[in-house]
């Protein structure tokens, strides 16, 4: 039935993938915090943006984490297409 | 800043026993206050507030209940230490209103030398059209009145003059209704510009503009000159006395000067309803140290609405939207520049051709705001308690005849200087 469909699958997260999710977030965040420092020091700003400008550092990271998000979903999509061009069905021709 | 002057709630709606509480306070605030050291007519807020006693009391009379008498009356009504005790008015309504407001009865007068005969009155508020505010002033210091006068001083500067050498003469407490000089915000700009954060004052600009015919209805023929006097130059000076003496005061107050000279050009070129003041007037004064004040005012467009600007070479500051902006802001944090810089290389077309200068258009910065009172008081609660302390105890609001004077002056030799096509001298003071 339709409403059984549409109801929402619970979705639990292996150990391994949340880990690997982690460290994925904690690359992005670690290359935030270098973009700012390299923007302090490219800029002559004050050091103290390492804590101030901290809400920027977290938007970078979701950004970057989301932008690859996106690749990796793609990149997904990509190899599906390609699995299914693979196992199409021998139509008869002779090579 | 906000150690030196206290928050300030005098808004119309509070209650008496807030007031009260809001002056102990402000009063606890001036006395450590270096900035309010240099603002006098602060001085008889310092005094601890009125008590419950009849000798603390100050019986008050307002002459013209109208649209600005009401304003006061409803804000004298939340003072400490008012007894509104008579109105006057050659409308009745006004007077009708007024009685209501005050919620009991109280003697009203159709002619104001009756009011000023009556003995018990300590002071009158004088909120009538311009050309009435020199002869009430002057038989009110002769009745011995203390006299709180609605801007702009009178109609002409010899009138300006006499009602000037009069309060100078009595041992009355004369106060005129310049209400920015007990306005927060723009306090601490004036701390602003004594700490040098804009740098000499090398400009103020100002302007009023409106999209208003400036008419009031009239129920009869007859009353049009009592409703629409500030549009016939027998009863005021239009645009210059009842709008621009606002900023002039500013100017004056902030440049600690009175103007030397100025030009000006007015005429009527929309408004052609039969009023004879301009409904746009552009006026030039000259001050010492070679500044100059540039103000205008329209009355058919009201695009950029009114405000006072202060320029230095450090910075400029806007009264009425009540903010600084320094000429040189601080620089964005890194990481924003680092993204503008990336947005501005992947986003922004290259130019093959164009000009080889760059626009000297307007910055577009924030600016930062300048404190201002809870509820936007616009310093008019303050000013009638500073007026009504200073009556009580039998105290004169020092410097306030030279800011009534100065404004009131200024006002009039742009209106001449519009009239009679001539660059117009200051007068003189008003001993002279």
């Amino acid at each position: 039935m339709a409403w059984k469909l549409l109801r929402m699958r619970k979705i639990v997260l292996p150990l391994p993938d949340l880990r690997k999710e982690s460290f994925i977030l904690l690359g992005c965040a670690l290359f935030a915090c270098a973009l700012n420092v390299y923007a302090i020091v490219a800029f002559k700003t004050p050091w103290t943006e390492l804590v101030t400008s901290w809400p920027w550092v977290l938007g970078l990271t979701i950004v970057s984490y989301g932008v690859l998000c996106a690749c990796r979903i793609f990149k997904c999509g990509v190899l599906y297409v390609k699995k299914i061009i693979i196992r199409q069905p021998n139509l008869g021709r002779k090579s | 800043m906000t150690d030196e002057i206290p928050d300030i709630d005098l808004a119309v709606h509070g209650r008496t026993e807030h007031r009260r509480e809001v002056l102990k306070k402000l009063a606890g605030g001036i006395a450590g206050s270096a900035l309010l050291g240099t603002l006098p007519w602060f001085a008889p807020l310092q005094a601890a507030p009125a008590g419950g006693a009849p000798s603390d009391r100050v019986r008050v009379g307002i002459i013209g209940p109208g649209s600005r008498g009401q304003f006061l009356l409803e804000h004298l009504l939340h003072t400490p230490a008012v007894e509104i005790a008579a109105l006057c008015d050659v409308y009745q309504p006004h007077l009708d209103d007024g009685q209501r407001a005050i919620g009991k009865p109280v003697a009203q007068y159709k002619d104001y030398r009756r009011l000023l005969e009556d003995t018990s009155i300590d002071a009158v508020v004088i909120a009538t059209p311009l050309y009435l505010h020199a002869p009430m002033c002057l038989a009110a210091f002769d009745a011995g009145k203390s006299v709180y006068c609605e801007k702009s001083l009178a109609l002409t500067i010899d009138d300006c003059k006499a009602v000037a050498r009069a309060a100078a003469n009595s041992t009355k407490t004369f106060q005129i209704g310049h209400q920015r000089l007990f306005h927060r915000s723009t306090l601490y700009a004036l701390k602003q510009v004594m700490a040098g954060d804009l740098g000499p004052i090398t400009q103020i600009r100002a302007y009023w503009h409106r999209n208003t015919a400036w008419r009031r209805p009239v129920p009869s023929a007859d009353l049009e000159a009592l409703f629409n006097w500030r549009l016939y130059r027998k009863y005021s000076a239009g645009l210059m006395t009842e709008l621009a003496s606002h900023h002039l005061h500013v100017a004056n107050w902030f440049l600690d000067a009175h103007p030397l000279a100025c030009v000006g050009y007015g005429s009527i070129n929309y408004w052609k309803d039969g009023r004879d003041v301009f409904d746009n007037v552009n006026v030039i004064y000259k001050y010492p140290k070679g500044v100059s004040f540039v103000y205008d005012s329209l009355s058919s467009n009201r695009f950029y609405g009114l405000e006072v600007q202060l320029l230095g070479p450090k910075g400029t500051l806007e009264l009425e939207t009540a903010k600084y902006y320094s000429e040189n802001p601080p620089p964005a944090p890194g990481i924003v520049q680092l993204i503008n810089q990336i947005e501005k290389g992947t986003l922004e077309a290259v130019p093959i051709g164009g000009p080889s200068w760059v626009p000297d258009l307007k910055k577009d910065t924030k600016g930062t705001p300048l404190p201002e009172d809870p509820d936007r008081d616009d310093g008019t609660g303050l000013s009638l308690a500073a007026f009504v302390n200073a009556v009580r105890l039998g105290r004169r609001a020092p410097y306030m005849i030279d800011h009534a004077y100065r404004s009131g002056v200024a006002a009039l030799m742009g209106v001449m200087a519009m009239e009679e096509q001539r660059e117009v001298q200051w007068p003189g003071n008003y001993s002279a």
